[in-house]
């Protein structure tokens, strides 16, 4: 077992000594937003963090709080509503996206800063550095932080938790136990998975203190009620989750077990060296997560996914680093210096890593097509011009035009009551500010950040889309295509009292479910204008042959070749006609394991000598 | 009538489809094909006061002297009622999430199943108008269609009085589902802050004793 090497500042720690640890876990906590924020560039819109965004304006902007977050992966079990707490706290103070990005780095980079005072003050100051450098590594693999969803902040709450944990076992002051249990309720309200985190709450709450119950009393108190207070729904949901499945007893039974053995060991723990202590402590922090694991794989079936690590991130880099030191104090005995060897080792890394990412090529982030500050721009165009985010679904042209639906819809306003006839449809392009067609008409560009602007104009449409038919067509059968008409949100959901994050985060709009292989076909009306002509693209192509293609026009003229991902149609009598589009899922020449968003493709629509008509021709 | 009223209350709450009184349940299928019908729409627990007046009509004789009691059996998305007539079968109607703006009711789609008849459907139609002078579909998000701000919940004595102990404890579970106004939230963020700034504060500032 280890041996005192080198002492911790002790006592109140007073003088100039006590101020390293401070100014050491503050570069530290710089150094880890800097890096955070340089390696995790722009926003990945996803669905989650748009609910999110919309949740949070149902409390700001109608006074309608939700006490519970979005619906885990774990079927009936809910996430709680610290996150959204924090999404209104910013938007109540004049905050936006770019602001709730900032928040997130600067808790992932004090959560770093925590962990380097705590190990250095209560562990060992040659182990602070690895352990922080190592915290912050695994930071950055993580994608939450730029999708802005809950899983970005897990790391605060939990090293708080894991902190006052090894802070109570090393020391049985109950102050800690308090701060733990008070974290852990706001962790387990931020992502569900600190869950993990609760069994050795218990287990440290019964082992380190001189009179456990006590302990253990005060620590369900406070995290009842700082769940309670923060999430009494989403506490509701889960605790009837757990009714439903005849898991509630059984857990109550185990969480008591745990508690009566882990008491029974107190005093032979108390009576251990700090760092025998601090190495248990370590363990029973991770070993729990290892016991969820495998009960979410093997007992639900439950992918796993580097996010879900979030609860033993701290603990395990403050165990890796301390592995790697140890065999280095042996030869500390003769020479104290050797100890430092693993730290230096650290920084020499860390600054190398630095220097190759600061001095290299931008780091290639998930950026979106649509970031939400472009998206809020082309929203507020689309309100100014008359359109409902809700009459926008099926109407709106642009490149990833799924996505950037769902952008808007964070910053369009609340549903109009009254949809939108007519064959009227938004179309947006994004050009370079110095590329802009000479001919087109200046009031339809908006600037966007950079050296760039959105074209937003309408355009009368031939296409139909109040009149899509969606249909899916098995490869490996023969029977007959299921088919739905792709209807639009229904009237009831235009209720301008809500922000319906779930119509508006994910317009999906037929439910069609078939297993892979199969072909997925949307079969688009026509109405066409009497002698003129139109020139139909499908924008965001994946690849040529399994891309969205068209494969059949009826009742139009057109003399392009089907299948093909452009169509020119021309119409002498102005005929009602029909055009299909379709994309093979899954088949043995197009195996890839693309998601059907169940939004149709992207499809882009143009006059006869249309200005934009050059951006379109790749 | 009891048992089933607190089931309800607890299974709205969280999205389920519950009886009021005693209609038969649907398929799972049809129910299935309901449900994804209408995906975005809901039947919630505020539903409840509308179909209540409903039963009470057919009890008073408004529904018709044939009829002596309506019983509901409300769905995620939909709603069943039957007609209990003195001397003819059961007549069945199913209301489902109106799909036009036209006629009446004005929230439902009133359509006859067994044994019902035209005149049924007419007369359910008027009642219906009547008794929903907005409308019982909501925006189906399980929990998210808990009780808004401002929303009337029965008290607990109210609660008591009509289903025990089992009614209290589904009007708790209704005030502790319902949503939040903006200065809870706000009080709530306050104390976050602080127990965070003084949790920072704490393990800053600490030193192992040894």
């Amino acid at each position: 077992m280890i041996t005192g090497i080198e002492r911790t500042n002790s006592g109140t720690g007073a003088g100039a000594g006590s101020l390293i640890p401070i100014l050491c876990a503050l570069v530290i906590t710089l150094v880890a937003f800097a890096w955070l924020d340089h390696v995790n560039p722009g926003f990945l819109v996803s669905e989650d963090g748009i609910r999110d965004q919309l949740l949070a304006r149902d409390c700001t902007d109608l006074g309608q709080c939700h006490l519970i977050g979005p619906r885990t992966s774990v079927s009936e079990f809910q996430q709680g509503a610290v996150w959204l707490d924090l999404l209104i706290a910013i938007r109540l103070l004049g905050g936006d996206t770019a602001t709730v990005r900032t928040t997130v780095f600067a808790l992932m980079a004090l959560a770093v800063g925590t962990l380097c005072i705590v190990i250095w003050r209560w562990v060992r100051p040659s182990i602070a550095l690895p352990a922080s450098i190592l915290l912050i590594a695994a930071l950055s693999v993580s994608r939450d932080p730029i999708q802005l969803v809950n899983g970005s902040i897990s790391a605060f709450p939990d090293v708080l938790t894991a902190a006052g944990l090894l802070c109570y076992a090393l020391s049985g002051r109950y102050r800690f136990i308090v701060l733990s249990a008070f974290a852990l309720g706001l962790a387990i309200n931020v992502h569900i998975g600190a869950l993990s985190l609760l069994p050795p709450l218990i287990v440290i709450a019964a082992l380190a203190g001189a009179r456990p119950w006590r302990a253990l009393f005060a620590a369900g108190i406070v995290l009842v009620a700082t769940s309670f207070v923060t999430s009494r729904a989403a506490v509701l949901a889960n605790v009837l989750a757990l009714v439903k499945h005849g898991n509630l007893l059984p857990l109550l039974a185990a969480a008591l077990s745990i508690a009566l053995v882990s008491a029974r060991f107190g005093r032979r723990f108390r009576s251990l060296s700090s760092d025998a202590r601090a190495w248990i402590t370590g363990l029973i922090l991770i070993a729990p997560f290892g016991v969820g694991v495998l009960w979410l794989m093997l007992g639900r079936e439950h992918f796993f996914d580097f996010r879900y690590l979030h609860p033993i991130l701290a603990p395990a880099a403050a165990l890796a680093a301390a592995v790697v030191w140890l065999p280095f104090t042996l030869g500390a005995r003769w020479f104290a210096a050797l100890q430092w060897i693993p730290a230096a080792a650290s920084l020499a890394v860390a600054a190398t890593m630095a220097a190759r990412a600061y001095s290299g090529p931008a780091v290639a982030g998930l950026i979106a097509a649509w970031p939400l500050t472009e998206a809020s721009v082309i929203a507020d165009q689309a309100t100014r011009l008359g359109w409902s985010y809700e009459d926008l679904v099926f109407r709106l042209q642009a490149t990833e035009c799924n996505e950037l639906l769902a952008a808007m819809s964070v910053s369009a306003p609340l549903p109009n009551p009254v949809p939108r006839d007519g064959r009227s449809q938004l179309q947006v392009i994004k050009v370079r500010r110095d590329a802009i067609p000479p001919l087109l008409d200046l009031k339809d560009v908006v600037p966007l950040e950079g050296n760039m602007v959105a074209v937003v104009r309408q355009i009368g449409s031939w296409m139909r889309p109040d009149r899509l038919v969606a249909c899916r067509r098995s490869v490996s059968s023969q029977g007959a295509p299921t088919c739905s008409v792709a209807s639009r949100p229904a009237p009831e959901t235009r209720r301008p009292e809500q922000f319906l994050f779930a119509t508006r985060s994910a317009p999906g709009i037929h439910s069609l479910d078939l297993p892979t292989p199969y072909v997925a076909t949307y079969e688009v009306p026509l109405s066409p204008e009497t002698g003129a002509s139109r020139e139909l693209v499908i924008v965001d192509q994946t690849s040529p042959e399994c891309g969205w293609r068209f494969t059949r026009v009826d009742g139009v003229h057109s003399d392009d070749r089907l299948p093909a991902s452009r169509v020119r149609l021309h119409s002498a009598t102005g005929e009602s006609g029909l055009l299909v589009i379709e994309k093979p899922f899954g088949t043995t020449a197009c195996p890839g394991n693309e998601v059907d968003n169940r939004y149709p493709p992207c499809v882009f629509e143009m006059r006869k000598d249309d200005p934009l008509m050059a951006f379109l021709a790749g | 009538m009891g048992l089933a009223h607190q089931a309800c209350v607890v299974a709205a709450v969280v999205g389920a489809h519950c009886a009021i009184a005693g209609a038969q349940p649907l398929t799972p299928s049809a129910d299935e094909a309901f449900a994804g019908r209408w995906r975005g729409l809901a039947l919630t627990k505020d539903c409840e006061d509308g179909f209540r007046r409903l039963m009470q009509m057919a009890q008073s004789g408004q529904l018709g002297k044939d009829v002596a009691q309506a019983n509901v059996g409300i769905f995620k998305n939909h709603a069943r009622v039957e007609l209990v007539r003195r001397e003819l079968p059961i007549a069945v109607l199913l209301l489902t999430p109106k799909d036009s703006s036209d006629g009446m009711p004005p929230y439902f789609s009133v359509e006859p199943g067994m044994g019902a008849t035209a005149e049924d459907v007419a007369r359910v139609a008027r009642a219906l108008d009547e008794v929903f002078t907005e409308n019982p579909f909501r925006p189906a998000y399980d929990f998210f269609n808990a009780s808004r701000v401002g929303a009337p919940i029965p008290g607990i004595g109210e609660a008591y009085a009509s289903g025990g102990w089992r009614g209290v404890l589904g009007v708790l579970a209704r005030h502790t589902a319902a949503l939040a106004s903006l200065s809870y939230t706000v009080a709530v963020l306050v104390m976050l802050v602080a127990g965070i700034v003084a949790s920072v504060l704490l393990l800053w500032g600490s030193t192992s004793p040894r």
